[in-house]
C-alpha cells in the first residue's frame, strides 16, 4: 500500500527536471517582459518617439563625429562642435526664413483684424447666399450663424491648443537634442553595457548582431535622409521655377514625405497641386506641377536611391504597405515616417539573429 | 601623504570627470580601469602603447566571468575577437575523431588567445574552456574596426604588433616543420 502511494511521486520528479523549470521560467519572464512593453508603450508613446528621433539623429551624425575624431578632435569636443554647427545652421535658416514666415502670419492676422467676427460671419453669409439662393432664407441664416460661430470658437480653441502644442514641440526638440548629445558621446559605452548583460553562451553572437544591425541601419537611415534632402532640393527648385507659393515649405515637406514609400510622393505632390489650382485655376499649371513631381520621382528612383539607400533592409511591397498603415494608426504621419525604418530594424535583427543562432549552433 | 598608487587612481578619476553622469548610470569605476590597464601592459600586442592609448583600448574591452568548466568558445564557431586571461586558468582543446579531445595549451593571467579572429570571421580552430572560475577581458573585431576608423594611428600601431606576432608564429611553425621534415628524411635514410 505504502509502495503504491510512493510510485506516482517518483515519476513526477523524473518529469519535471530543473533545466525544464529554468527554461519555463526564462520564457515566462520573456513573455511577461514583452507583455509589459506592449502595455507600457501607449503610455510612454511620446518618450519613445523622442528616443527614436534622437537615435535616428545619432545614426546620422555619428560618421561626422567619427570623422572629426579621426582628425584628432576629442569626441566630446567633436559632438559639441557638431551641435554648435547645427544650431548655427538653424539660426541662419531662421534668419532667412523668418521674414517669409512672419509676412505670411501678418497677412493672415491683418485679414482677421480688419473685420470683427460678426462682420466675417455676415460677409460669409452674404457670399454663400449669393452662390446658393436657398441659404439666403432667415431660418437657414440663423442656423448658419450658429454653425459659423461654433466653428470660429472651435478655431480659437484650436489656436490655443496649437500654442500649447508648439510649446511641447519646443520642449520635445530640446529633449531630442539632449538625448542625441548623449547617444553620440556615450553611445559606445551604452552599447557595451547592454551587451554585458547577455549570458556568456550568447555573448559573441549578441555582439556580432548588435554591430551588424547598427551598421546596416546606420547606412540605411543616412541614405534615406540624403535621398530626402536631394528630393526636397529638387522640389524646391522646381516649384520656385513654376512660381508656386510656399515653394520652400511644400518642397521640404515633399522631401520628408518621400521617406514614406508609395504614399509619400503622392502626399508630397498634393499640396503643390492644390496651391497651383487655387492660384491659377488653370489645368496647365496643375499639369506642370504633376509632371515636375513625376520627373523628380523618376530621377530619384533611377539615379539616386539605387546608389545611396542600402539594399539590405529591402522589404516586400505588401509588408511596406501594412507597416505604413500600422505606423499611421499608432502615431499618425510620424508613425508612417518611422514605420519602414522600424520594420527594417526588425528584419535586419531577425535575419542576423537567425544566422547567428545557426552559426553558433544554438538552433 | 598620497602614495604613488593613489596618485595613479586620482589621474584616472580626473580623466573621467566629464563622464560623471554615465559613471553613475553605467558604473565603471577607476579601480577596474587600473586593473584592465595593468593586464594590457603585460600583453605583447599592446607593447609600446602609452597610458592614454591603453585607456582607449580599455574602453573597448569587455569583461566576462566564466565559471569552472564553462566553455568560452567552441571550435568551428565564427570568431569575433581575442581574449586575455585577467584571473584564472583557461585550457585550449582540439577535438578530433581519431584522438578525441587533445589539450593544446593552458593559459593563465596575462596570456591571450583567439587573436586571429581580430583579422577575419573564420571559424575558431580550437575550443577554449575555463578550468576554474576565470575573469577574462575580450577585445572584439567590430570595436577594433571602429577604433581604426576613428583613430587610425592607434589602430595601425596595434595591427602592426598583431602582424609581427603572427609573423613570428609563422616563422616558428616553419622551423618546427623543417625540423620535422629533417627527422622524417633521417628516418628514411636509416631504414
Amino acid at each position: 500500500m505504502n509502495n503504491l502511494a510512493q510510485k506516482p511521486a517518483q515519476s513526477l520528479t523524473i518529469q519535471v527536471r530543473p533545466k525544464t523549470i529554468k527554461r519555463l521560467t526564462m520564457w515566462g519572464v520573456v513573455l511577461f517582459a514583452l507583455a509589459a512593453i506592449v502595455a507600457i508603450i501607449p503610455a510612454v508613446k511620446s518618450v519613445v518617439t523622442i528616443v527614436i528621433v534622437a537615435l535616428f539623429l545619432a545614426f546620422l551624425l555619428d560618421p561626422v563625429v567619427n570623422f572629426m575624431e579621426n582628425r584628432g578632435v576629442d569626441r566630446l569636443w567633436a559632438v559639441i562642435l557638431v551641435f554648435s554647427f547645427i544650431v548655427f545652421l538653424a539660426a541662419l535658416g531662421f534668419k532667412f526664413l523668418s521674414p517669409i514666415i512672419f509676412k505670411e502670419i501678418q497677412e493672415i492676422q491683418l485679414g482677421i483684424e480688419n473685420q470683427s467676427p460678426s462682420e466675417i460671419i455676415s460677409h460669409l453669409n452674404k457670399k454663400l447666399g449669393s452662390i446658393i439662393p436657398v441659404l439666403a432664407s432667415p431660418a437657414v441664416q440663423s442656423e448658419l450663424n450658429a454653425k459659423i460661430s461654433q466653428a470660429l470658437t472651435g478655431f480659437f480653441q484650436k489656436s490655443f491648443s496649437m500654442l500649447v502644442g508648439l510649446f511641447s514641440a519646443v520642449v520635445s526638440m530640446v529633449m531630442v537634442a539632449f538625448i542625441t548629445f548623449f547617444f553620440l558621446k556615450d553611445g559606445r559605452r551604452m552599447k557595451k553595457t547592454v551587451i554585458s548583460w547577455v549570458p556568456n553562451r550568447y555573448f559573441e553572437m549578441a555582439l556580432n548582431i548588435v554591430h551588424k544591425t547598427s551598421s546596416q541601419l546606420g547606412r540605411y537611415i543616412r541614405g534615406q535622409l540624403v535621398v530626402a534632402s536631394i528630393v526636397a532640393t529638387l522640389c524646391i527648385v522646381a516649384l520656385y521655377l513654376l512660381n508656386i507659393r510656399y515653394y520652400f515649405f511644400i518642397g521640404a515637406v515633399a522631401g520628408l514625405a518621400n521617406m514614406i514609400p508609395y504614399f509619400g510622393p503622392i502626399v508630397g505632390a498634393v499640396p503643390a497641386i492644390i496651391i497651383a489650382l487655387i492660384d491659377t485655376g488653370s489645368f496647365g499649371a496643375v499639369a506642370a506641377v504633376a509632371v515636375a513631381f513625376a520627373c523628380i520621382q523618376l530621377f530619384e528612383n533611377v539615379f539616386v536611391s539605387p546608389f545611396i539607400v542600402s539594399k539590405s533592409v529591402e522589404l516586400h511591397p505588401l509588408t511596406i504597405i501594412i507597416v505604413i498603415l500600422i505606423g499611421g494608426q499608432l502615431m499618425g504621419i510620424f508613425g508612417m515616417l518611422l514605420a519602414v525604418p522600424t520594420a527594417g530594424i526588425v528584419k535586419v535583427t531577425a535575419h542576423e539573429l537567425y544566422l547567428g543562432l545557426k552559426n553558433y549552433r544554438i538552433l | 601623504m598620497a602614495t604613488k598608487k593613489d596618485r595613479k587612481n586620482h589621474s584616472i578619476s580626473k580623466f573621467r570627470v566629464g563622464d560623471a553622469l554615465w559613471r553613475n548610470i553605467f558604473k565603471n569605476d577607476a579601480k577596474q580601469t587600473e586593473t584592465v590597464i595593468a593586464i594590457l601592459k603585460r600583453v605583447p600586442l599592446f607593447k609600446g602603447q602609452s597610458k592614454s592609448e591603453l585607456l582607449e583600448f580599455e574602453r573597448l574591452i569587455h569583461r566576462r566571468h566564466f565559471k569552472a568548466e564553462e566553455t568560452i568558445f567552441w571550435e568551428g564557431e565564427p570568431g569575433v575577437g581575442m581574449y586575455i586571461v585577467e584571473d584564472g586558468l583557461v585550457a585550449i582543446y582540439k577535438d578530433s575523431m581519431e584522438q578525441g579531445r587533445e589539450e593544446l595549451a593552458r593559459l593563465s593571467r596575462g596570456e591571450f588567445f583567439g587573436e586571429l579572429a581580430l583579422l577575419d570571421e573564420s571559424p575558431r580552430s580550437a575550443t577554449a574552456v575555463a578550468l576554474e572560475d576565470t575573469k577574462i577581458l575580450g577585445l572584439f573585431r567590430p570595436d577594433l574596426m571602429g577604433l581604426i576608423e576613428r583613430k587610425p594611428r592607434l589602430g595601425n600601431k596595434f595591427l602592426l604588433q598583431l602582424a609581427s606576432l603572427v609573423g613570428e608564429r609563422l616563422k616558428h611553425t616553419n622551423e618546427e616543420l623543417q625540423a620535422l621534415w629533417a627527422k622524417f628524411d633521417e628516418s628514411k635514410v636509416i631504414r
